[in-house]
């Protein structure tokens, strides 16, 4: 059912195809984004939580990024008509869901990589001179959050995929208002349904690896291992290694099964 | 041999203006828009804010009640209200829903006071003639109401309608059908105008002047139309300052790209990369360690809304319901709003001129 | 090769097929059908990219829904146009026989093959969206013929193309029939479709009004109601003459004079009187032709005998 060498070359035309104005333009706005941010923060506040900056903005270009490259999976063939010269190879059309898949995650990953390390590096070039706190504590936030911010591409583009399987033709926005209501509004109650998002178990990830890193604010500390670090670290590890595979399953059968038409079909 | 002349031949009859042109065109996009059912779905979803603005008009009628306004103001026992305390304790909350867990339960201020302008509204309410608090009140929740469930409606809205409008008609080469036929430019860009403007008033004009009719409806008599005669005007400039930028800042990235998946994305983007940075910047700011010791927290507050579009049309809208104190605050955004306007148009009429000069 | 029975797709109420039962062994077939006939979804239930809301399709004797070996051994050449920006015909055709599990190198000697077969090696390292349509048609033809597959299945394979191309493809469609391998060609243009000498499967309103050979759809027509177009040096006589023929329904005068159009209910009739007519009258018939040339033509003519509207050919149908 799936071949590895036709999935990477899906992902090897997805970049070459990538490789236009428009969606370079995209990379270089996205990625650079945070470290922007992180450098007029810098300059206008000696702000000390800027690693609740750096996940925050890193967080946002991830769901964007994705946005652009995952949920458009299935639309992007039908709209450029090259639906049906892909779908009649063998397995073509999981080589396609898994290929794309693949291209938008290493797509946002290299996204918040560099965001991530442009940020880092921002902050030890700018705060970092007169603190050597900072220094020390960038040494083990950078690498450990990069992991994190990886580990939050796949799931999401996972997740964002499927919508794309779904939806294909209001893949981009459904994505969005899920983004907004299920991994912004819900993962935020205090309640079992937070416990759905991938952002739950992302924040409960960080807090087991990374710890809570603003101890002056106990009451935020309190709440937030309340909310966040109610489940062991475990769980929320198996859970993220979960979405990915549940969500690329249920896409693969529903691609596989699907009747897609398009308008020159009739 | 006959020889026939088949070519362009003038219409000898009576055209109907350029006002027609645009219609047609505007009807046309609508209809199509309508058969979609996710557009039908997210109508229904956009008028259901207009029960609960509805329940709180009615909860207010109640209270204007003399009887439960003492019942109300007999709670407070210091018989005086901090405030800039309150505001402190909602700003210094980047997360809601902490603050929510602090504030004492049936704590009516402290419940208010998560919500942007609401020190003016209890101040209002305990302090003035119940017809001025009655104005206030009002265009304090109809402010609410388009700056919350139907300010992210609209991003959605647009995103689902707007998007293909310019670039579907760029990828076919459907501009050569517009432009053979006598469509001027403008009368082009007004027609698709049109289409988002017309669904956007559906979310946002109509319900706020339903719940208006229903809250004139809800009070003692129809003296309340005196009061609060201007309230229908604010409702339409607020429309506007919601619709006209937005729809024409979408239409612009429509006009940008063949491929409508990126017109949508850069929609998407100016208000996730906006509020982000917003959002930011504010928690750098409110950040208790930030502030040297001994300094207030609003000394140090600067209004960074004007990065976010959605804080940006959001101060606008306070400032036309008359919730802004200082309407110098308000001058910032509204250039931005107009630049914006501006800007959009002005790359729109370049954009769809292209084809013609290409 | 390809068996239907009793197939019919519906998109929601819309009927895109409709009841069709068929049988085709391994062989040239011409599947003719005006626009939104349904073709295309003909061709995309033999695919198994759709499936029959009734009824049932098999393809080499399987069930060709999520069948992946089955898609080894078909190349489809579709209707639409790719869009793909800055990639070369070498490397979209290599990408996507790739797809069949070649290698990186097989399938880089196998697309270079292909595309020197329909005439594009020249151009196949420049960017696809800088191609004219003729450009385009011969790169689709190379991606659906670059894995040598059993059977091609072409959708209007010769839109926007000149007419040196369109011989040379012809060539090639004949080619591959003469291997042994099987061609089904869809188009709304007869003549385009009779070079390769094809059984012909004709729809119209997603029904399969008939299927044969060329000898049999013309056989049939013969007898179908239909004008034919005579050119008289003697038109008075002529007309004089037919008006005594019982099979003749009308006669129009060209503006020529000397056409005659005849509308029989039997073309076969008036043919087996007409040269003993123009020897005993000296009639001098100059041209002889059938005006129901196009296929448009032809399609009224079969849908009137699926209305019953015509019971002179009815013991004929296939």
């Amino acid at each position: 059912m799936i071949s590895i060498p036709q999935i990477l070359s899906v992902c090897l035309f997805e970049f070459k195809r990538s490789l236009t104005f428009g969606r370079m333009t995209a990379y270089f706005i996205l990625s650079l984004f945070p470290p922007a941010m992180v450098l007029l923060i810098a300059n206008v506040s000696a702000f000390n939580g800027y690693q609740l900056i750096i996940m925050f903005l890193t967080y946002v270009v991830c769901i964007l990024s994705l946005l652009l490259w995952a949920t458009p999976n299935v639309y992007s063939e039908l709209e450029s008509r090259n639906w049906l010269f892909i779908t009649t190879r063998p397995r073509g059309r999981v080589s396609l869901l898994l290929g794309k898949f693949l291209a938008a995650s290493l797509s946002a990953c290299l996204v918040c990589f560099i965001a991530v390390s442009l940020s880092c590096l921002i902050m030890a070039l700018t705060v970092g001179r007169f603190r050597p706190d900072v220094l020390q504590e960038l040494s083990t936030f950078g690498p450990k959050f990069t992991v994190i911010a990886l580990i939050a591409c796949v799931n999401y583009a996972a997740v964002f995929s499927l919508w794309g399987v779904l939806f294909q033709r209001r893949a981009m926005v459904i994505a969005a208002i899920y983004s907004l209501v299920n991994e912004f509004l819900f993962a935020a109650i205090p309640a079992l349904i937070s416990e759905f998002s991938v952002r739950y178990h992302l924040v409960g990830l960080t807090l087991g690896w990374i710890g809570w890193f603003i101890p002056e604010v106990e009451p935020d500390k309190e709440t937030m291992e309340m909310w966040f670090a109610g489940l062991p670290l475990w769980v929320n590890i198996l859970v993220l290694a979960l979405i990915p595979v549940a969500a690329l399953s249920i896409s693969a059968y529903v691609i596989r099964n699907r009747e897609y038409i398009t308008v020159d079909e009739v | 041999m006959p020889i026939n002349n088949v070519g362009y031949r003038a219409w000898d009859g009576i055209t109907r203006g350029a006002l027609s042109r645009c219609l047609a065109i505007a009807s046309t996009g609508i209809g199509i828009t309508f058969k979609s059912q996710w557009i039908r779905r997210m109508l229904f979803v956009s008028w259901l804010p207009v029960a609960y603005v509805g329940i709180g008009f009615f909860f207010f009628e109640k209270y204007m009640d003399e009887q439960i306004r003492q019942t109300i103001q007999g709670l407070d026992t210091e018989n005086k209200i901090d405030f800039e305390r309150l505001r402190r304790e909602a700003q210094q909350n980047i997360r809601p829903h902490e603050a929510n867990q602090r504030i004492p339960p049936g704590d009516l201020r402290g419940a208010l006071s998560l919500f942007p302008k609401s020190d003016v509204v209890i101040r209002s309410i305990m302090n003035d003639s119940p017809s001025v608090a009655r104005h206030t009140t009002w265009c304090w929740m109809l402010m609410f109401f388009f700056q919350y469930p139907q300010g992210i409606m609209m991003i959605m809205m647009i995103g689902l309608i707007v998007p293909p409008l310019i670039s579907r008609d760029l990828r076919s080469r459907a501009y050569l059908m517009y432009f053979s036929r006598p469509i001027g430019r403008l009368e082009y860009l007004l027609g698709k105008l049109a289409i988002p403007a017309t669904f956007l008033a559906m979310i946002t004009l109509i319900p706020a002047m339903t719940i208006y009719v229903f809250g004139v409806m809800l009070s003692p008599g129809f003296s309340v139309v005196l009061d609060t005669w201007d309230i229908p005007f604010r409702i339409v400039i607020a429309s506007a300052v919601l619709i006209i930028p937005t729809s024409l800042l979408a239409l612009m990235f429509s006009a940008l790209t063949h491929e409508s998946r990126f017109a949508a994305f850069a929609w998407l983007a100016v208000w996730g990369l906006g509020e982000g940075a917003y959002r930011a910047i504010s928690a750098a700011q409110f950040d208790p360690r930030t502030l040297p010791s001994g300094e207030p927290v609003a000394q140090r507050i600067t209004d960074w809304s004007f990065v976010s579009l959605f804080g940006t049309v959001g101060k606008a809208q306070t400032w036309v319901f008359g919730l802004e104190s200082d309407p110098r605050a308000v001058i910032p955004f509204i250039i931005v709003l107009l630049s914006i306007s501006v800007v959009a148009a002005f790359v729109l009429y370049r954009r769809v001129t292209a084809p013609i000069n290409a | 090769m390809i068996e239907l029975i009793n197939a019919t797709k519906m998109y929601k109420t819309v009927l895109g097929v409709n009841d069709i039962s068929l049988t085709l062994k391994p062989g040239a077939y011409g599947l003719l059908g005006p626009n939104g006939s349904g073709k295309t979804t003909l061709i995309n239930l033999i695919l198994g990219q759709l499936r029959p809301t009734l009824g049932s399709v098999r393809l080499f004797g399987t069930n060709p829904v999520r069948r992946d070996d089955l898609l080894r051994r078909i190349g489809l050449c579709p209707t639409t146009h790719p869009e793909l920006t800055r990639i070369t015909a070498l490397e979209w055709v290599r990408y996507l026989v790739r797809q069949h599990g070649f290698s990186m190198a097989d399938s880089r000697v196998r697309a270079e093959r292909a595309l020197e077969m329909v005439g594009m090696t020249g151009a196949m390292h420049r960017a696809m969206n800088g191609y004219s349509l003729g450009m385009r048609q011969r790169t689709k033809l190379a991606q659906a013929i670059a894995h040598d597959p059993e059977l091609l299945i072409l959708d209007e394979p010769f839109n926007g193309l000149d007419p040196v191309a369109r011989h040379e493809m012809t060539q090639l469609m004949k080619a591959f029939v003469r291997d042994g391998k099987s061609v089904i060609l869809a188009s709304h243009v007869l003549h385009e479709v009779e070079a390769i000498q094809p059984s012909y499967l004709l729809l119209s309103g997603g029904r399969l009004l008939a299927s044969g050979s060329a000898r049999e759809v013309r056989d049939m027509l013969t007898d179908c109601p239909n004008t034919i177009v005579i050119r008289s040096g003697n038109r008075k006589e002529l007309l004089n003459q037919l008006m005594d023929l019982p099979e003749l329904e009308a006669v129009r005068l060209g503006l020529d004079q000397e056409s005659l159009y005849v509308t029989t209910r039997s073309s076969a009739a008036i043919f087996k009187r007409l040269p003993e007519l123009n020897q005993q009258f000296d009639l001098k018939i100059r041209e002889l032709r059938s005006s129901d040339s196009t296929l448009q033509q032809l399609f009224s003519t079969l849908m009137q005998i699926h209305r019953g509207q015509n019971r002179a050919i009815q013991g004929k149908q296939p």
